[in-house]
């Protein structure tokens, strides 16, 4: 129930209600005044989507093109995935134990095309209609299946024509002068004949494994098994149309409709069972959260995207564990475990400014048109830099005696340092075009009676206002 | 031959191995890797290729560590190598800088950085890493003490490095000199470096004291100040001007003048 134009009124009805004679849109008080023992809880449109959305992930197992059919249903393309469930039938009795399971009523309609099956499933009887029967079936759906403005349906009606097959018995060329242009169109995929695509939720991958398992499983043991399991499949599918994946993702199917995806990445494309099965291992170990099995799994999915071209492999009969693992299978896996942030590749992107001229890129990541393996010749101009950065440079408070030297002594995280060796100025100009107010900085190598050698340098000049500011940028092994 | 010889000569082979527990004989006599500067070579002879080598330093000298641990790295190796470090210590520190560790000597190409969340996983990397024999040479840095530092853990270093015929170079920075079945253990901390005669007050090349813990089946102890040339990639005798020239700190022949 929620208040509507200024009233209360109920916003959803469950079945016994139904049978009490009350509706969507009744007014509290009506429905009050027919069925004094009504409950009413107050609607929760955000929790409701909520639920939706976890209901397209759980729903998801049946197949994976699923698309929201506005206000509380879904529309499932089941084209192709049936005969896992034992048939249309199975498919629809585990469609109902699962909605069972978390407590929800439905209605299931199967149908050849996505807006017949809505028409039947919200103005017909349930159940499956065969593809040579959907004509006739649908015809027999009253014109409210059409959901067109009311003035229509009224129009419809008083015409004479209560059921889709009388409309559709009328020539076309009348209903579209009076109706619209787009009104056949709605009566040719209303009745069946006109077939189009849903925009299903996720994009399914191009390549699709599923394993339903008879009986559910309580404990995590079993699951690499069926990854194994899954991957074999993928592999034999990669090879027919000679593609290697660079992304993996799991997906496992608990019994009330949880679900849970874990994905692997890699750097070079692969389809081979092994490798990818201890990515998968690595990734299981590293979750934050492990897999609850709650009271069953038992759908498991594995999809493939990021496809490439992979020419036919020498099939490995045995893999050795680890030794002699290559560099990239190496990579692969410690991105994977640690994450690929914490995997980097060092790259120079020929930028003077001394931020921008390194980057650390993780090495999962496609290689940047910017970033490179050249690095400038600095040691030749005798100009060294230091081992690490700051970003930002950090401040200090320094002394300098003269405009250009260096700092006789300076201050950083409160230690004073008295400079003992010194080189510099080094002058680096910001980049105007990107930074207009960057100051020009005076770089400074200086070392300290301990040894210890620091990056320094001054933003801006002495008489300058604002005063120039000092900062270490960096650090010298 | 006689076989006392020939006993005498398995002894000079595996003397040089320090391969600790389970000693594996192979075919060259030379199998090691030298620092470069000949007054620690002579002393100190081939350090281990399958072998674990520890690198201590205060906690302020954190990049003085790893500076030596990269080193000693290029020495043993032409790489790639792996440089592993702990990402607690990118506030102290700083980022690991390109132009830097190419003005180092190495090829930032031939170089794979991994920041690890804690020491525990920074082992594992290296393990992982170690075994693959992927890597020319594996560098670990750490930072401060963690308890995941056991005997135990570092026999599994041991054991990796031997599987995948690579060296480790730890760096531990912060950390107390403690027992492990290291190869060699070392304290370095930094100096000054040598005043440059032709660039007035410029700093010379990084310099270090390097202090020998110990080495297995090798000499006890000694110290020995030196430079890192990046360009030739060589630990060098600093050149003498106006400070004190740099021997081998030789404790028994204090002993012996006492």
């Amino acid at each position: 129930m929620a208040k509507q134009s200024n009233a209360l009124r109920l916003t959803a009805v469950n079945r016994a209600a139904i049978a009490a004679g009350l509706a969507s849109g009744m007014t509290l008080a009506d429905a009050h005044a027919r069925v004094p023992e009504l409950t009413t809880v107050p609607s929760e449109p955000r929790a409701d989507e909520e639920l939706m959305a976890r209901l397209v992930d759980g729903f998801g197992r049946f197949s994976p093109m699923v698309a929201r059919d506005n206000p509380h249903g879904l529309m499932l393309d089941i084209t192709g995935c049936a005969h896992l469930f034992g048939g249309e039938d199975g498919m629809m009795a585990a469609v109902r134990r699962l909605a069972g399971r978390a407590r929800l009523q439905v209605r299931l309609a199967i149908a050849l095309t996505p807006h017949s099956a809505r028409a039947l499933v919200r103005f017909g009887s349930e159940g499956a209609v065969s593809d040579a029967d959907i004509v006739t079936t649908a015809g027999r759906l009253p014109v409210e299946a059409f959901e067109r403005p009311a003035s229509e349906i009224t129009a419809l009606k008083r015409a004479g024509l209560k059921r889709l097959a009388d409309v559709d018995a009328r020539p076309r060329a009348a209903m579209a002068a009076r109706f619209g242009e787009d009104f056949c169109h709605v009566l040719d995929r209303t009745i069946g004949r006109i077939d189009i695509r849903i925009t299903p939720v996720r994009l399914p991958a191009p390549i699709v494994a599923d394993r339903r398992l008879a009986e559910p499983i309580l404990h995590l043991d079993p699951v690499e098994g069926i990854i194994a399991d899954l991957l074999a499949d993928t592999e034999q599918q990669m090879e027919q149309t000679a593609q290697g994946g660079r992304a993996f993702t799991l997906t496992v199917f608990r019994l009330d409709g949880w679900t849970r995806r874990v994905t692997v990445r890699t750097g070079r494309a692969m389809r081979q069972v092994a490798p990818l099965m201890r990515l998968f291992h690595e990734r299981l170990q590293a979750l934050d959260t492990p897999i609850d099995p709650g009271f069953g799994l038992d759908q498991f999915r594995m999809e493939v995207d990021d496809l490439v071209t992979l020419a036919a492999q020498q099939v490995r009969l045995d893999e050795p564990a680890r030794r002699g693992e290559s560099l990239e299978d190496l990579t692969d896996r410690l991105s994977t475990r640690l994450g690929a942030q914490a995997v980097m590749r060092v790259k120079s992107t020929g930028s003077h400014l001394p931020e921008r001229a390194c980057v650390l890129r993780p090495a999962l990541h496609p290689a940047r048109a910017d970033e490179g393996d050249d690095w400038p010749e600095l040691k030749r101009d005798g100009l060294e830099r230091p081992m690490t950065l700051f970003n930002p440079p950090q401040p200090i408070e320094a002394i300098a005696l003269a405009p250009d030297s260096p700092p006789a002594r300076f201050v950083w995280r409160r230690v004073t340092r008295r400079i003992i060796r010194a080189e510099g100025p080094e002058r680096i100009e910001g980049e105007w075009w990107r930074r207009p107010r960057h100051r020009v900085r005076d770089y400074y190598r200086v070392e300290d009676e301990t040894g210890h050698r620091y990056w320094l340098f001054r933003a801006g000049h002495y008489g300058e206002e604002p005063a120039p500011r000092w900062y270490v940028h960096g650090l010298f092994a | 031959m006689s076989s006392s010889v020939e006993i005498q000569r398995l002894r000079e082979r595996l003397s040089l191995k320090g391969a600790g527990a389970g000693v594996r004989v192979r075919g060259k006599e030379n199998d090691g890797f030298r620092v470069g500067m000949p007054s620690l070579d002579e002393r100190v002879g081939l350090l281990g290729l399958e072998a674990v080598h520890e690198i201590y330093a205060s906690a302020g000298d954190v990049l003085c560590a790893d500076g030596m641990a990269l080193g000693m790295a290029m020495r043993a190796s032409k790489g790639p190598f792996l440089w592993a470090f702990e990402g607690r210590r990118n506030g102290e520190t700083g980022l690991p800088y390109g132009p830097g560790l190419q003005g180092w000597g190495l090829e930032p190409s031939q170089l794979l950085l991994i920041e690890a969340s804690s020491a525990t996983a920074l082992l594992a990397v290296g393990e992982d890493a170690l075994r693959s024999g992927a890597f020319g040479a594996v560098i670990l840095s750490s930072w401060g003490e963690h308890p995941a530092f056991t005997l135990t853990a570092s026999r599994r270093l041991n054991l990796a490095a031997s599987e995948g015929g690579r060296p480790a170079f730890i760096a531990r920075a912060g950390a107390q000199p403690r027992a492990s079945a290291a190869q060699s253990r070392w304290k370095v901390s930094p100096t000054l470096s040598s005043a440059q005669p032709l660039s007035a007050g410029a700093p010379g090349l990084p310099a270090f004291k390097l202090e020998l813990l110990r080495k297995q089946n090798g000499p006890v102890a000694g110290e020995w100040i030196m430079e890192w040339d990046g360009e030739r990639r060589i630990f060098v005798t600093p050149q003498v001007s106006g400070r004190l020239v740099s021997v081998p700190a030789d404790r028994s022949a204090i002993i012996r003048a006492a």
